[in-house]
């Protein structure tokens, strides 16, 4: 059997303890496991949790929002990881690896000892593991359990000594009542006083948990998680001083080393912030527990004087919610929607060194602005050598058209290849296009054909203008037109 | 051997046209170039001055008609066989070398031919050139007033803003006979800058 952890957001809420049985996940009430949320973030039956094959499987119940498992939404069902978080609207559940329980361990025991044909020592069960009181979850699991499993085990003493079996016989039976106390709760019966706060499901808001004190392992990862946070948010004392503490606990655990060093590499508090510090959480599979830190530093929203707290969470939220979009749009290279974003979280948070760790959102507002003038301008320079491949192939039969083609490649991108060596050939083109644009303006004019002399005149002075501005054809044909038009 | 007598047949029919179509050799005529010093006149011709340009025409046999029609002045072969008749219009813009072109002979034979609409068998020859000048030379046949056709050669020629055209007629078959000199009476037209 295995835990769920549920957080809202960073707050730790309550435990889940998964059995083997169909865990069904959701805002309705009628679901196992009761996620309230007014927002309407979580679907009424939004996921379902199953054991098969030694693994937990998470399955989407075509939900509003989906199932996230770290940064990718689920298809349709998945194994369900350990310690990697799994969001369902405002809450992440997080499987931790699996913790004995008595019961199932146990029965799981007893029955493989009975199938190997061995039989359990009472002495073995009762020292297996200190029996704590079993969570309310847990008990209702419990009572999927066949019956019949526990007498196999408590109907088979062996041949150790009477006292030995008469203690495993008491444990035995007292686990029994516990079952049978569950069960009746479960038929309907009358509970009695120690099973009347017991639901027969876990609505995350009312269920508590009685903690076992922590192992080595445990006070480590505690400590170690907490610096894995304040690294995150560049609390270089804080994270140091956390790491310390994890160490105390496994004082060579070579993760704990491992982080000393990275936080020996932060930057000290005043100093421009690098890119985020190299340690990270635990690789997938290594038991951790999740960072229950609060905001971190970075991210906090400042209170607007007389602002309520409801407001400035609310700000708060909306600040990360477009910096984790930002960052998003960032990592895949959608960079307008990046600067939208981060400009707004910058704007919302109302403080330039917004982020993750001191200045992310700006480092990264920078790098996709860089990013976006960058890929701006290798689209320019494909246009611009379109319009240049454009302005050959009409260069000969339209000189004006493929002049301004030229120029409006320049304009895209000023580096074009050969658009100066072009714009000259046009440009002389022009001037001898020109001047025979003029010569038959000067014929038709002698001809007496005045329109068609004003619009040779008119096509020439276009094409001498595209050469330099002292030329005598270009003198005559201004005058000509002067004269021409005015009396047309 | 059908093949060969066809051919001469064409080269019979074609001929008279191409000889009545070449333009005239300049190199062994009498002539003054338009621009430049003017020097006098050949003793067997006569010098005509008028407002605005000089031309010489021959001495004998030739008589002068001032102001005939739309020409300034008209020379008439006492034969009555040919007539050299000058013209004058001012045109808006000078003409340079450089501008008489393919349009500027398409322009004078369009002009011609609304003139002469009786006219037949234009023949236009490529801008000629005489002592460093560009002119058009067309050839044509018009029906005569007397019966029969008359051939014309003209010559156009662009000086400063005017335009001068020296229209050479004779009875259509009598061209070649006068053909050396109305081209030396043509060509010595001058126009003092």
């Amino acid at each position: 059997m295995a835990t769920l952890r549920v957080y809202r957001g960073d707050q730790f809420v309550a435990p889940f303890e998964l059995g083997e049985g169909r865990t069904r996940i959701g805002r309705g009430t009628e679901n196992q496991l009761v996620l309230e949320d007014k927002d309407k973030q979580v679907s009424r039956s939004h996921a379902e949790i199953w054991f098969e094959r030694g693994h937990y499987v998470i399955a989407d119940l075509n939900s509003q929002n989906g199932v996230w498992i770290g940064e990718r939404q689920i298809k349709t069902e998945e194994v369900l990881p350990v310690n990697i978080p799994i969001t369902i609207g405002p809450y992440r559940l997080i499987l931790e690896a699996s913790q004995p329980t008595v019961l199932g361990d146990m029965v799981d025991g007893a029955e493989m000892t009975r199938e190997s044909g061995a039989f359990v020592e009472p002495t073995q069960l009762a020292d297996a593991v200190p029996i704590p009181p079993p969570p309310p979850a847990a008990r209702s699991h419990a009572t999927k359990i066949p019956a019949a499993k526990v007498p196999a085990a408590k109907m088979r003493p062996g041949a150790s000594g009477k006292m030995i079996g008469i203690a495993a016989l008491i444990a035995v039976i007292a686990i029994g009542a516990v079952v049978v106390g569950i069960i009746k709760m479960r038929n309907g019966s009358t509970p009695d006083s120690t099973t009347a706060e017991v639901q027969p499901q876990t609505t995350i808001t009312t269920t508590s948990v009685p903690q076992a004190p922590p192992t080595p392992e445990e006070r480590f990862l505690d400590h170690y998680n907490k610096a894995v946070a304040l690294i995150a948010a560049n609390d270089k004392p804080g994270a140091l001083a956390e790491n310390k503490e994890a160490l105390a606990a496994l004082p060579d655990d070579p993760r704990g080393l491992e982080q000393q060093k990275t936080i020996g590499a932060m930057l000290e508090p005043g100093q421009t912030a690098g890119p985020p510090p190299p340690g990270g959480p635990l690789p997938p599979g290594t038991p951790q527990k999740p960072p229950a830190a609060p905001v971190p530093e970075f991210l906090v929203v400042q209170a607007r004087p007389g602002e309520s707290e409801k407001d400035r969470l609310t700000r708060e939220r909306g600040a990360r919610s477009q910096l984790e979009d930002g960052k998003k749009a960032f990592a895949e290279q959608r960079w307008d929607s990046a600067i939208a974003a981060l400009v707004a979280a910058l704007k919302i948070s109302e403080r330039n060194d917004y982020g993750t760790v001191a200045n992310e959102a700006n480092q990264l507002l920078r790098q996709a602005q860089k990013s976006k003038a960058a890929a701006d301008a290798t689209v320019r320079r494909a246009n611009a050598q379109r319009v240049m491949d454009e302005a050959h192939t009409i260069g000969a039969s339209n000189v004006l058209l493929a002049v301004q083609k030229v120029r409006e490649a320049q304009a895209l991108d000023p580096q074009v290849d050969n658009a100066t060596e072009l714009l000259n050939t046009l440009i002389e083109h022009g001037r001898v296009q020109g001047e025979n644009a003029v010569r038959l303006g000067r014929n038709a004019e002698v001809a007496g054909k005045k329109d068609e002399a004003i619009r040779d005149y008119e096509r020439g002075e276009k094409l001498l203008e595209l050469g330099p501005p002292d030329n005598k054809s270009l003198e005559f044909v201004r005058q000509r037109l002067a004269q021409l038009k005015p009396s047309k | 051997m059908k093949h060969t007598i066809g051919a001469f047949a064409v080269l019979a029919m074609v001929s008279p046209a191409i000889i009545a179509a070449q333009p005239p050799k300049t190199a062994g005529t009498q002539t003054t170039p338009a621009q430049g010093p003017r020097p006098a006149p050949a003793s067997s011709d006569n010098r005509l001055s008028m407002a605005g340009f000089t031309i010489d025409y021959p001495k004998r046999d030739w008589d002068l008609f001032p102001s005939v029609g739309s020409s300034v002045v008209v020379f008439v072969h006492r034969s009555k066989e040919a007539t050299v008749a000058i013209e004058h219009a001012p045109i808006p813009i000078a003409l340079g070398p450089d501008d008489i072109i393919d349009v500027t002979i398409s322009n004078e034979v369009s002009e011609w031919r609304n003139r002469r609409p009786y006219a037949t068998a234009f023949s236009p020859q490529p801008p000629q050139t005489y002592a460093g000048e560009k002119f058009i030379l067309i050839d044509l046949d018009q029906p005569s007033a007397q019966g029969g056709s008359e051939h014309v050669r003209l010559y156009t020629f662009f000086r400063g803003t005017s335009k001068f055209r020296v229209i050479c007629t004779t009875k259509g078959p009598l061209f070649k006979k006068y053909m050396d000199t109305l081209h030396r009476i043509a060509l010595s037209l001058y126009t003092p800058q």
